[in-house]
C-alpha cells in the first residue's frame, strides 16, 4: 500500500469517528461550506468564472489530477487516488499530508461534522457537469 | 464597515499617482494567492507582473564588492564553501532541511517545542560565524537570529517555496496595490465610514456594541476585528478579553519597517558599472530598484529592517529623510541631483499598525498565535497575524475566510 492511500485512510478513518464529538455541532450545510471554504479557489455549477483551483464538477470518481486544461502538481498526477467520499474527506483535513508536493496550500478550518458534510455536498449527484 | 484612516487599505499602501507609484505596504500577489487573483477578477481589477528590480551590489563594512566579483573578491567574508553564494541567497542554503511539512506546520502545537531561536539553529548546525553576520544584517522576520523563531523563518521559506512551484510569475495591481482594497470598498453595499475610530467594544447579552472616539456608539449582533495587534492594545473591551488572549495580544511583535522612496529618471549607477540595487551590511540596509518602464524613470526604495532601524525611530521624519538621503550619496555620489524623494514610511510609527507585519520569537508560534484569534461571544478577529496557511495580503484573506466561518457557525 503507498504512503498516500495509508494516510488518507487514517485521517478519514479519524473523521468519520470523532464526527460526532463536536460539542456544539455546526449548522452549516454543505453549499454553504463551500461557499466559505471554497470558492474563492475553485468553482463549481454555473459559476464559469477562472479559480487558482481546478473545478469541481463532477469530482466524484475521477482520478486525482485529470481534469482537464489545468496544471496540476506532478505529485497529484502521481497519486493514484480516485476521488470519492472517503479521499475527499482526508484531502480536505489535510491535503499536504496526502499528496506531499500538492500545490493547494490550505489550512482546514472545518470541523469533523463540517468536512464530512462537504464531502457529501462536493459526490452529490448535481454536483455533475 | 468602520475606518480609523481617511482611506482604505491598511498596509496595502501606494505612493504616488501611477504610472509613477511605489509600494509602501504589499509589494507582490504571489502566484498561489488565490483569494487575491478571484478578488481581483471578480472586481475587473487589472492585474500585471511588475517589472523586474535591477541586479544588486554589494556594500559590506563600507567597501563595495560588485556582485559579478563577490565569489572572488577579498571582501567577501565567507569561508570557501560558501563563497559562491550571495548574502541575500544565504538563506536558503543555510536553513536546511525545512522540517515543516505542510503549510500551517509552523503553528502547530505538535512540533511547538522544537521551536528554538535561529541562532541556536545555525550554532547546532555549525554555520561559520561570518555567515551569521551576513544573515544578521537585513533581517525581515525579526529583530535579531536570537530572537526570531526558526519555526517562523521556516513558515518564510516554505511560502517562498510553494509559490516558485506555481511556474507563475508575480502580479501587481495595474496603477498600484492600493486599488484593489479601494475597488473592494467600492463594491460594498454602503461605505466605509472613514476617519471613524473604534476605542472600545462592550458586548452585552444579545449585542455587542462598539464605541466611537467621536462618542458615538454603534450596536449590532457581533463585530470582526481586523486591526493589527498594537492597535487593538488600545481598544477597551467589556468584559476583558480571556487573559491569555490579552497577553498575546500584548507580547506579539511587529517587524520594524524603514523606508525611504525616490524617483530616478535616469539609471546614473550604469555610469559606474554598478547593477542598481545594494545589499549593505550598514545603516542603509537593502536598496531597491525598478523601472517603472523599460529605460525608465525607475523607483528607488531604501528598506531598513529590524533593529537597524532603531537609529532613526526617535528622530523626526525630516531629520531621517535627510539622514539616509545623505548616506545614500555616500554610498552612491555618482546619484548627484538625480535623487527625487518620494517619501519617507516607517511602520513601526503608524499607530493603527506598529509595524510591517507580526514576527514571532522562539515559543511563541502555537499557543499564543491560536489565542490572539480565539472568538469570543459576538467578537472575531481577522487580520495576517492570524493567519495559519498564507501570509502577507493572502494570508489576511484566508484569515476573512476563517473568521466568517466562526461567524456563520455562531449565527446558522
Amino acid at each position: 500500500m503507498s504512503a498516500p492511500r495509508t494516510a488518507w485512510r487514517s485521517i478519514a478513518c479519524l473523521l468519520a469517528l470523532t464526527s460526532g464529538t463536536t460539542q456544539a455541532e455546526s449548522a452549516l450545510d454543505g453549499a454553504t461550506l463551500f461557499k466559505l471554504a471554497c470558492q474563492a479557489c475553485h468553482a463549481l455549477g454555473p459559476d464559469t468564472s477562472r479559480r487558482i483551483g481546478p473545478r469541481l464538477d463532477g469530482i466524484a470518481g475521477r482520478p486525482t489530477g485529470t481534469a482537464t486544461d489545468y496544471p496540476y502538481s506532478e505529485a497529484l498526477k502521481r497519486s493514484g487516488l480516485v476521488w470519492n467520499r472517503s479521499t475527499l474527506i482526508a484531502w480536505i483535513a489535510g491535503a499536504e499530508r496526502i499528496v506531499p508536493g500538492t500545490l493547494m496550500v490550505h489550512h482546514n478550518h472545518l470541523e469533523a461534522p463540517e468536512v464530512l458534510r462537504l464531502a457529501d455536498y462536493l459526490t452529490e449527484p448535481e454536483r455533475e457537469p | 464597515m468602520i475606518e480609523a484612516r481617511q482611506r482604505v487599505g491598511g498596509r496595502l499602501r501606494t505612493l504616488g499617482e501611477a504610472p509613477l507609484h511605489s509600494e509602501a505596504g504589499a509589494n507582490l500577489i504571489g502566484p498561489n494567492y488565490g483569494r487575491i487573483l478571484a478578488t481581483a477578477s471578480r472586481l475587473r481589477v487589472a492585474l500585471q507582473p511588475p517589472p523586474a528590480s535591477l541586479p544588486t551590489d554589494y556594500s559590506l563594512r563600507g567597501r563595495t564588492i560588485l556582485r559579478s566579483e563577490w565569489p572572488s573578491s577579498q571582501d567577501n567574508p565567507l569561508p570557501a564553501a560558501l563563497r559562491q553564494i550571495s548574502p541575500e541567497r544565504l538563506w536558503s542554503s543555510l536553513l536546511e532541511p525545512n522540517p515543516l511539512a505542510t503549510a500551517s506546520d509552523w503553528c502547530s502545537p505538535e512540533l511547538a517545542a522544537t521551536d528554538i531561536s535561529v541562532m541556536d539553529f545555525l550554532r547546532r548546525n555549525e554555520v561559520p560565524e561570518p555567515a551569521i553576520a551576513l544573515l544578521e544584517s537585513n533581517l525581515s522576520y525579526g529583530e535579531s537570529l536570537s530572537t526570531t523563531s526558526l519555526l517562523s523563518m521556516f513558515r518564510v521559506r516554505q511560502g517562498i517555496a510553494r509559490a516558485t512551484a506555481f511556474r507563475q510569475p508575480a502580479l501587481e495591481v495595474r496603477g498600484g496595490n492600493q486599488r484593489l482594497p479601494e475597488a473592494m470598498a467600492a463594491s460594498l453595499s454602503s461605505p466605509v465610514e472613514l476617519g471613524n475610530r473604534v476605542v472600545g467594544i462592550r458586548t452585552s447579552k444579545d449585542r455587542v456594541s462598539a464605541e466611537l472616539m467621536s462618542g458615538a456608539v454603534i450596536d449590532a449582533d457581533a463585530v470582526l476585528i481586523t486591526l493589527p495587534a498594537p492597535a487593538l492594545r488600545n481598544l477597551r473591551f467589556s468584559p476583558d478579553l480571556p487573559e491569555d488572549q490579552q497577553e498575546a495580544i500584548q507580547t506579539v511583535r511587529y517587524q520594524r519597517v524603514t523606508q525611504m522612496h525616490y524617483r530616478v529618471d535616469a539609471p546614473f549607477w550604469e555610469t559606474t558599472g554598478h547593477s542598481g540595487g545594494w545589499w549593505t551590511d550598514g545603516p542603509l540596509g537593502r536598496i531597491f530598484v525598478r523601472p517603472v518602464q523599460a529605460g525608465g524613470p525607475y523607483l528607488l526604495t531604501v528598506w531598513i529592517t529590524g533593529s537597524a532601524c532603531a537609529e532613526t525611530d526617535a528622530m523626526e521624519d525630516e531629520a531621517t529623510a535627510s539622514l539616509i538621503d545623505r548616506r545614500l550619496r555616500q554610498l552612491m555620489p555618482e546619484a548627484a541631483d538625480s535623487l527625487q524623494p518620494m517619501g519617507l514610511v516607517r511602520w513601526q510609527h503608524e499607530p493603527l499598525n506598529g509595524g510591517a507585519w507580526a514576527i514571532w520569537r522562539p515559543g511563541e508560534t502555537s499557543a499564543m498565535f491560536r489565542a490572539l484569534h480565539q472568538p469570543q461571544d459576538r467578537i472575531f478577529f481577522a487580520g495576517e497575524h492570524t493567519a495559519y496557511a498564507h501570509s502577507g495580503m493572502e494570508g489576511a484573506m484566508e484569515s476573512a475566510e476563517r473568521a466568517c466561518l466562526e461567524l456563520a457557525r455562531r449565527f446558522a
